[in-house]
C-alpha cells in the first residue's frame, strides 16, 4: 500500500473515531445545522415537485371551482360560529374549574403543517414539514390530525422540521383501552414492507378480556409528553406471551402515506401539565 | 482536483434528490437508492485518499439527515419519577417506559464507516471502469447496496435488541438493490462525461500489488 494512502486511511480511522464520541446534544446540533444547510433545497424541490404534480393533474372547470368554493364559504361561516360557541363555553368551564379548584387542563397552540418530504431512510418512517424553530417548533411535540395521532418531531431547524410516525418503533407511546384500566405502551413495528403497518400495544397483563377486540386506544389521561385522550387506533387481535399480552391496533391515522397537512401540538413550558403523581 | 470537486457537487445534489424518489408498493416498498449509487461510482473513479473523503462526507451528511435521536425525555418537567417503577403497576410502567429516551439503535458515524469498507472493495475494480468496462462496477453497485443496507440493519437489530429478520426483509433489500443496479449505468456514464470534460484520467493506484495493475 503506498504511503499516501496509508496516512490518507490514518487520518481517516481518527476522524472517524472523533465522530464516534459525538453525545446525543452534540449529535442534534449538527443534525440541526446540516438541516438548515439542506433546507432551501428540500423546499425548492418540493416546490417543483408541487408544481408537477399539479401539471399532471386533470383541470377543473371553473363552474365546479365555483361551487366548491361556495360550499366552503357557508362551512367556513359554520365553523367559525362553533368555535366562537366553544369559546364562550371554555371560558364558562375555566370559572367554574378556579371556583371549584380543579386541576386546570391547559390548552395547546396548533400549528398546521404540510408535510413536502416523505424521507427515505430504509428504516425509519419519517416526513419533513414545512414548519420549523421559527413557527415555535420543538422538539418532542405531538403531530395530530383529526382522526389521531400521527407522530412526534424529532428533528427542528429553522425553517423545518422533521416528525417521527407513530408507526415507527421508535415512537412510543403510553396508552390506555377504552373504558378499562388496562394500559400498555403503543409502539410500531421494526420493520415491514407495508406501507400502512399496524401498531402493538404491549406489557397489557396476561388474562385480558379478550372481548376488548374492537375497543379504541387513546392516550393516558395522566400523561407526560402526550396529551391525554388522543385517539391512537383500534384493537384487532390479541397475542398471548408468556408473561403479558400485546395488541395489534389499527392506527386510528390510517392514510399516514398520504397525509398532506399535520397540526403540531406546541409544548412550551407554561403549556404542559404536571407530571402524573408517584404510585408510592 | 476540478473532477474532484464535481464528484462532491454531484453527491450533494443525490442527497438532496434522493428525498424526492418515491418508494415503489409494488417491489416491497422499496425505492431507488441513488446516493449509494453515486457514492460506488465515484469511488470507482478516484484514488483511495479522495473515496475516503467521500465515503466521510456522504456518510456525516446522511446520518445527520437520516439518523433519528430522539431526546424529546430529555425535556420533562422537573419531578418525574425516574426510575422509580413501582412493580406490578403496568400503568405507572408504561408512562415511565414512554419518558425514557428510545435508543434508535443507529450510531453517528456508522455509515460513514460503511462507506469507507464497501468503498474500499470498489477500489478493487478500478481498472475495469478504467478500460470501459462496466458490467463488474454495475453489478458491485447492487451488491453494494444491499450489503450497506443489511448491514445497517444489523447493526439497529444488534444496538436496539430482540433480533427481528421477517422474510420480507430479503425481498426488501434484493429489490432495492436491483432497482438501484437499474440506475447505475446512468450514474457511470455521467461520472465518465465528467472526467472527460475536466480532463481527467481514472487512473489505477488502487490497494493491490502493484505487478497486477494495468500499465498506465
Amino acid at each position: 500500500m503506498r504511503r499516501l494512502n496509508l496516512l490518507a486511511l490514518l487520518v481517516f480511522v481518527v476522524t472517524l473515531g472523533w465522530v464516534f464520541t459525538f453525545d446525543t446534544p452534540a449529535t442534534r446540533g449538527i443534525q440541526s445545522r446540516i438541516m438548515a444547510l439542506f433546507s432551501p433545497f428540500t423546499r425548492a424541490g418540493a416546490k417543483v415537485q408541487e408544481k408537477i404534480a399539479a401539471s399532471s393533474e386533470p383541470t377543473v372547470e371553473a363552474s365546479v371551482l365555483k361551487a366548491e368554493n361556495e360550499r366552503l364559504t357557508i362551512e367556513n361561516e359554520r365553523l367559525r360560529l362553533v368555535d366562537q360557541q366553544l369559546i364562550e363555553t371554555r371560558a364558562q368551564l375555566e370559572q367554574l374549574n378556579a371556583l371549584f379548584k380543579f386541576n386546570q387542563q391547559s390548552t395547546y397552540a396548533l400549528t398546521a403543517a404540510r408535510i413536502i418530504v416523505r424521507k427515505n431512510s430504509a428504516w425509519f418512517r419519517q416526513a419533513t414539514i414545512d414548519k420549523g424553530s421559527r413557527d415555535g417548533v420543538s422538539s418532542g411535540s405531538p403531530v395530530i390530525v383529526p382522526d389521531g395521532l400521527v407522530g412526534r418531531v424529532v428533528k427542528v431547524g429553522p425553517d423545518v422540521a422533521e416528525i417521527l410516525f407513530i408507526t415507527d418503533e421508535l415512537c412510543k407511546v403510553a396508552a390506555q383501552i377504552e373504558g378499562t384500566s388496562e394500559r400498555g405502551i403503543l409502539e410500531g413495528v421494526r420493520v415491514s414492507t407495508s406501507r400502512r403497518p399496524d401498531l402493538r400495544l404491549r406489557f397489557l397483563p396476561r388474562e385480558i378480556d379478550k372481548s376488548l377486540i374492537g375497543r379504541k386506544i387513546y392516550s393516558l389521561p395522566d400523561y407526560i409528553s402526550f396529551p391525554p385522550n388522543i385517539l391512537l387506533g383500534t384493537i384487532s387481535e390479541f397475542r398471548s406471551g408468556d408473561y403479558s399480552t400485546e395488541a395489534v391496533i389499527k392506527p386510528a391515522v390510517q392514510n399516514l402515506d398520504r397525509l398532506e397537512y399535520v397540526f403540531v401540538m406546541g409544548l412550551g413550558a407554561g403549556e404542559k401539565p404536571s407530571p402524573p403523581p408517584n404510585p408510592r | 482536483m476540478i473532477f474532484t470537486l464535481l464528484l462532491f457537487v454531484v453527491t450533494g445534489l443525490a442527497l438532496v434528490l434522493q428525498d424526492f424518489i418515491p418508494a415503489f408498493d409494488w417491489a416491497y416498498g422499496s425505492r431507488i437508492f441513488l446516493v449509494p449509487v453515486v457514492f460506488f461510482a465515484c469511488s470507482v473513479s478516484v484514488p483511495f485518499p479522495v473515496m475516503l473523503m467521500l465515503a466521510f462526507a456522504t456518510g456525516f451528511v446522511w446520518d445527520a439527515r437520516n439518523l433519528v435521536s430522539p431526546d424529546y425525555a430529555e425535556k420533562l418537567p422537573a419531578g418525574v419519577p425516574w426510575g422509580d417503577i413501582h412493580f406490578g403497576d403496568i400503568g405507572q410502567m408504561a408512562a415511565q417506559l414512554e419518558t425514557a429516551v428510545p435508543h434508535s439503535g443507529a450510531t453517528f458515524g456508522f455509515t460513514i464507516f460503511l462507506y469507507a469498507l464497501l468503498g474500499s472493495f470498489m477500489q478493487g475494480i478500478r481498472p475495469l471502469f478504467r478500460r470501459g468496462r462496466w458490467e463488474l462496477p454495475v453489478l458491485m453497485t447492487g451488491v453494494g447496496t444491499f450489503l450497506l443496507l443489511l448491514l445497517e440493519f444489523l447493526w439497529i437489530n444488534f444496538r436496539r435488541g430482540g433480533f427481528v429478520f421477517p422474510a420480507d426483509i430479503w425481498h426488501h433489500l434484493l429489490t432495492t438493490a436491483l432497482l438501484s443496479m437499474f440506475i447505475a449505468p446512468l450514474v457511470f456514464f455521467l461520472i465518465d462525461t465528467l472526467a472527460r470534460l475536466s480532463g481527467y484520467r481514472i487512473r489505477y493506484t488502487g490497494l493491490t500489488n502493484r505487478r497486477w495493475a494495468p500499465p498506465t
